[in-house]
């Protein structure tokens, strides 16, 4: 870089008249790992979010009453799985956490994983409103409002990253394919497998 | 544990440090540890350029610590890439990232040369990525892609990372420089005797400045939103890597190179003292004429050369470069303005000026709209959660739509509503911009020549002509705001014999 070496300017009265006064500016943290939460599993068990090691994970939020986004979300992450592979529980963890923390019991949360064929490496999960309400924060995303109706409006998107790499990347459901899904999520995940094809070989 | 709230830095002094000039990067003269393969050579022996992908200490501001970035060659913004017509040059990327690195971003790159005329495989496919250890070149072939038609010669280009997902992250995280280009006619010589040479301000006084806004974390590192769909919009503004420098110029003609590499943010510049300046260039090349103006509106993704002439000011005046736009996110700028400034010109010395800014500057053959082979709607809009064209995501499988080589189409950029604006960037070459919306004679004067970037506010639309040229294979067109291309503002082209 070239640079002139002087010193700096004495400002005069009308240069110092457009420099504004501070302002305070507070920030939420961005995401680098995922929030450490318990969580309950459609397997009965009681785990957190760490249990995603340093594995890569995909994180879907859903809720179980859900007619809306959530059934076609669920069945592209089955069949995301099944692209997956034995990649899945190896290098990707695929999480599904409830957003309907009031009403979704680890028995709903049971009975979903269990419509959906749920594989191993793959977690139902329901979490506690005040854990939910933080993960919400984490993502950016506004808290759940149960309507009239019994809906909850929620995202479309559906999460990928790695708190191993710090990496944390989202996709709209209508964007991602299966195939799509579980070669960027894997993409995020991994830094050391070389670009064999540059269109996945597809 | 999650905590809620991140210390960052709210304001610096501004105007204590001086403004840097990237470097040139010059050829290389070392012997190369792989040869460059065959194909570098279709166009004769081409200047070999190295660029290396690398970690860095960058001083953002002398009242910060340092920021660890990702740099090419070890500097923020990279070095400058000097292109002359008739010249190649093949561009050797070596990636040098720390493949344990964490955090926001991806080791994994990919070089994108912003506004040139390179073939799909040099051109920055997302997927076409290297890993820390790997290289690869890229051959830029320096040739009109219509001959004899200069007005398809760029003047101010850049380069930056472009990898899927990933690309708002990598250049933010410093990986992006700028491009210069030169011919007979401009020719980098304000002396230059040849009869038809332009004779614009060369040499230190043909100054780029690259603009982006940043956040800070008090112990200096970067703060990025990587889930931020709309585009951070920082509150620290930055000119060549430094925040609110200060130049000291002489009393006479300045090209000032200026390059919006933020992440959403537009600006609006002006100078303190309401003074004229003359766009001399846009992101395609020079324009046929200077255009004379007291605002400048720019995007990310776009350029312009504009000529500052401080030889009327007596020596100790100091004049800011301003913009006004405020910006909460990269969507769109809001409706109030506050005046911020960017960059100090300080009159400090005198200095001969034997620079001139002819009033033709090249000559631009009207758009020849008689060979239109297609007609096509591409929609920019928000809607299944996310941002999409023509009703659709990025699909690296599954072309936009498909075009013949050396042919001609016509296209109509639409925005919906809401009100968000999305810079059209298109990788096949620059287009001209026929009207706006549906006015021919609403395209400002300053926007009739060659553009690659063409912002399109919500509920606007704009028709570009756009020639495509004689390469095959698939090139990107996209929004040029970084978050939203990263979740898939994009399509491609797939270009057929």
């Amino acid at each position: 870089m070239f640079v002139h070496k002087q010193d700096p300017p004495a400002l005069n009265p009308d240069i110092q008249r457009l420099i504004l006064p501070p302002r305070e500016v507070e920030r939420s943290e961005a995401i680098s790992q995922l929030l450490d939460i318990p969580l309950e599993t459609h397997r009965g068990r009681t785990t957190t979010t760490k249990v995603i090691g340093k594995r890569g994970v995909i994180l879907q939020l859903f809720y179980t009453r859900c007619d809306g986004t959530c059934p076609g979300t669920t069945e592209l992450l089955s069949n995301t799985a099944k692209v997956l592979g034995d990649k899945l529980g190896r290098d990707i963890t695929i999480l599904s956490i409830s957003l309907d923390t009031t009403r979704d019991s680890v028995a709903d949360i049971r009975q979903y994983a269990r419509k959906h064929n749920v594989p191993d490496g793959w977690y139902v999960a329901a979490v506690s409103p005040s854990d939910g309400k933080a993960l919400l924060k984490q993502l950016r995303l506004p808290e759940v409002k149960l309507g009239g109706d019994g809906r909850i409006k929620h995202t479309q998107m559906v999460y990928y990253g790695t708190n191993a790499g710090g990496r944390w990347r989202m996709i709209a459901t209508k964007a991602a394919t299966p195939k799509l899904l579980a070669k960027m999520a894997m993409f995020t995940h991994n830094t050391t497998t070389p670009a064999l094809t540059s269109n996945f070989g597809e | 544990m999650f905590r809620l709230k991140k210390r960052t830095v709210n304001t610096v002094r501004p105007f204590v440090q001086p403004l840097p000039i990237p470097q040139r990067l010059a050829p290389s003269q070392g012997i190369l540890s792989q040869p460059l393969e065959q194909r570098m050579y279709s166009f004769g022996q081409p200047n070999l350029v190295v660029l290396e992908e690398k970690e860095a200490l960058h001083q953002f501001h002398p009242d910060i610590p340092p920021t660890l970035m990702w740099t090419y060659n070890g500097t923020f913004p990279g070095p400058t890439i000097v292109h002359r017509l008739g010249q190649s040059t093949c561009i050797r990327r070596i990636n040098s990232l720390d493949p344990n690195y964490s955090g926001f971003g991806i080791v994994k790159t990919v070089l994108h040369h912003h506004g040139g005329w390179q073939a799909p495989v040099d051109d920055g496919w997302p997927l076409d990525y290297i890993l820390p250890g790997q290289s690869r070149d890229y051959l830029i072939p320096n040739i009109l892609p219509v001959a004899n038609d200069r007005s398809y010669w760029g003047s101010t280009l850049w380069y930056h990372d472009h990898v899927a997902d990933h690309t708002a992250g990598n250049v933010y995280q410093g990986l992006a420089g700028m491009v210069q280009q030169f011919d007979a006619f401009d020719s980098d010589n304000e002396n230059d005797p040849s009869p038809t040479a332009l004779r614009l301000p060369s040499g230190q006084y043909d100054v780029p400045l690259a603009f982006s806004d940043y956040i800070l974390n008090t112990d200096g590192s970067l703060f990025f939103d990587q889930l931020e769909d709309k585009g951070q919009a920082g509150n620290l503004f930055c000119v060549n890597g430094k925040i609110q420098p200060y130049f000291n110029v002489a009393a006479r003609k300045y090209r000032f190179r200026l390059l919006c590499a933020t992440q959403g943010r537009h600006y609006e510049f002006y100078l303190s003292n309401n003074a004229p300046f003359q766009v001399i260039a846009s992101d395609g090349g020079l324009l046929e004429a200077p255009v004379t103006m007291r605002r400048l509106y720019m995007v990310p993704g776009e350029r312009y050369d504009i000529i500052i002439d401080f030889s009327g000011y007596p020596l100790g005046t100091q004049i800011a470069l301003m913009n006004d736009l405020f910006h909460i996110d990269g969507n769109k700028p809001e409706d109030i303005r506050v005046p911020q400034p960017q960059l100090l010109f300080v009159v400090d010395r005198n200095a001969p000026d034997p620079s001139q800014v002819p009033q033709r500057l090249m000559v631009i053959p009207p758009p020849d709209v008689s060979n239109v082979v297609a007609t096509r709607r591409i929609e920019f809009d928000r809607r299944n959660g996310g941002w999409q064209i023509n009703r659709r995501f990025w699909d690296p499988t599954r072309p936009l739509f498909t075009a013949k080589a050396n042919t001609t189409e016509r296209w109509h950029l639409i925005v919906g509503g809401g009100g968000w604006h999305h810079p059209f960037h298109v990788h096949i070459d620059s287009v001209r911009i026929l009207s706006r919306n549906r006015r021919p004679a609403a395209v400002p004067l300053h926007e009739r020549g060659r553009k690659d970037v063409v912002n399109v506010p919500g509920g606007q639309q704009a028709e570009v002509l756009m020639k495509i040229h004689s390469y095959t294979g698939r090139y990107m067109l996209h929004c040029h705001n970084p978050a939203h291309e990263d979740l898939y503002m994009m399509g491609w082209v797939d270009v057929r014999p």
